[in-house]
């Protein structure tokens, strides 16, 4: 597979019940906090190339440009672990003894109100944006839920995916209100005559390691084969968000289905296997051939309902046995949402996820000594490169993701049009 | 083709000490007691700002 730049962002929550209205608040003293310790760079950048930022209510985290589905993997967690960090930094420097700041990465608070997580992909400006996405893409974003969603309780039922489960409509420009599977924002961060940056909204925050991979393996291979125009006889769905709200909310995959535009049912599996036998033909590496193996085998499992083999890569799965067992262990009308939420804490020492992983019971893609290195140094193949070497050299005045301003006595403007560039071009620098 | 740019003006070193980054606090799987591990009921209760998430509309 080819290289295609792509990455995450995700509002996380922050909740400390000492700090009423009339208290800071810690999702803009996390940032206070990043900003004045070792793993800033410049503006609202890490060192590590992701932005931090407060946006509407939450501590945002965008990785850094990534090149591939595992990275993608490494940097997310990267970020989740910098956040953990500064929670307990504020516990210990803000907090009397005992108390606790929660942090959370998922998608709804137990009274229903929603946050996002976002994707975000490269993409060639020559396909026809909406018409190739709809046909071509849309079959994959409404069925892909059955091994990318997170699982949660909303309107008192279980759901496979929040994000899905919330979605209004086909396409829409919206990120709040009447979302679309296939979301239509603009702004590439890079040269948008030759790229757009396909910002995919109808995902979960995740926790398991394996799902975040294969939801970046399957959806940036498919982006591929779009481009090679090899997705032609895709199937066509009739009614995708009526089947999508018909799936999120059943667990029982026999029951699953979806009405094709020629009226024949089949299940979300067979969508998925359809696309399974398309990347097979450009998975070419070790580890590409490894998460098509992997990604075959979930949905055999998910079609023999092998639930517990499935649940060590599924999280919707893995979440509802969390939840389960807690409501076991423990009485009361909260232990379902509890053990729900519970489920999507970061720190390691509250979150029923890592509790999980601690015993073996999910599947990791990558280990802690890639993470940690990930903390400190951007991806080596992206643009996030160049700008950590040239915040490195000058003093900056402006940076975002495709423009840096430095302040060398000329007010030097630099652009970074290529988000695959490692080193500068002459074109892209000018005089401010 | 690939140029540095030309001038390097030495950068500014600030002289704050910074807040460090301490690998330690949250990668040590080994502290954490299984024992002591509680379901703890505040995460059903907390509340949200809303955010870049949907709400469907039916």
């Amino acid at each position: 597979m080819r290289k295609r730049v792509q990455g995450t962002e995700h509002e996380y929550t922050l909740f400390c019940r000492k700090m009423g209205s009339a208290g800071f608040d810690p999702h803009t003293l996390a940032l206070d906090l990043v900003r004045g310790s070792d793993l800033h760079l410049a503006g609202e950048f890490l060192v590590n190339g992701s932005r931090a930022y407060y946006d509407v209510g939450h501590f945002e985290l965008s990785t850094a440009e990534t090149s591939n589905f595992h990275d993608v993997v490494v940097w997310e967690k990267a970020g989740e672990k910098i956040l953990d960090w500064l929670r307990r930094v504020m516990e210990e420097k803000y907090l009397v003894e005992g108390a606790k700041i929660h942090a959370f990465k998922n998608n709804t608070s137990p009274d229903g109100t929603s946050y996002g997580s976002h994707e975000n992909y490269c993409v060639s400006r020559d396909l026809a944006f909406p018409q190739r996405f709809v046909r071509e893409l849309v079959p994959h974003l409404s069925t892909r839920f059955i091994f990318t969603g997170a699982g949660d309780l909303i309107d008192g039922k279980y759901v496979l995916s929040p994000s899905a489960y919330l979605t209004s409509s086909v396409v829409s420009g919206e990120t709040m209100h009447d979302t679309g599977i296939l979301n239509t924002r603009d702004e590439p961060h890079a040269d948008g005559r030759a790229y757009r940056r396909l910002h995919v909204i109808v995902g979960d925050a995740l926790m398991n390691e394996t799902a975040i991979w294969l939801r970046h393996f399957t959806t940036s291979a498919i982006l591929e084969l779009m481009e090679a125009n090899a997705l032609e006889d895709v199937p066509q769905l009739k009614d995708p968000v009526r089947d999508m709200w018909h799936n999120v909310e059943t667990r029982n995959p026999d029951q699953w289905h979806v009405e094709l535009e020629d009226g024949k049912i089949v299940s979300p599996i067979e969508i998925q296997r359809y696309y399974l036998g398309k990347i097979e033909t450009i998975a070419e590496d070790h580890r590409e051939k490894r998460a098509l193996r992997v990604l075959e085998e979930v949905l055999d499992d998910l079609e023999q309902k092998r639930s517990k083999d499935a649940a060590r890569r599924v999280e919707w799965l893995d979440r509802y046995f969390a939840i389960q067992e807690a409501m076991e262990s423990k009485a009361g009308p909260d232990v379902e949402m509890m053990a729900c939420k519970q489920y999507s804490e970061i720190g390691a020492e509250r979150s029923l996820f890592y509790k999980r992983q601690r015993a073996g019971l999910v599947d990791r893609v990558t280990d802690d000594e890639s993470i940690k290195r990930a903390i400190r140094e951007p991806p080596e193949d992206t643009r996030a490169k160049l700008r950590r070497e040239i915040c490195d050299t000058f003093n900056i005045e402006m940076i975002d993701w495709s423009v840096i301003i430095v302040n060398d006595g000329t007010r030097r403007r630099i652009d970074l049009l290529d988000p695959y560039a490692t080193k500068l071009e002459t074109s892209h620098v000018t005089a401010g | 083709m690939s140029q540095q740019v030309e001038e390097r003006p030495k950068k500014r070193k600030k002289q704050e000490k910074k807040l460090e980054f301490e690998a330690g606090k949250v990668f040590t799987p080994g502290e954490v007691k299984e024992e002591d591990f509680e379901l703890d009921l505040e995460s059903a209760k907390y509340r949200a700002q809303k955010g870049e998430g949907g709400d469907r509309r039916t």
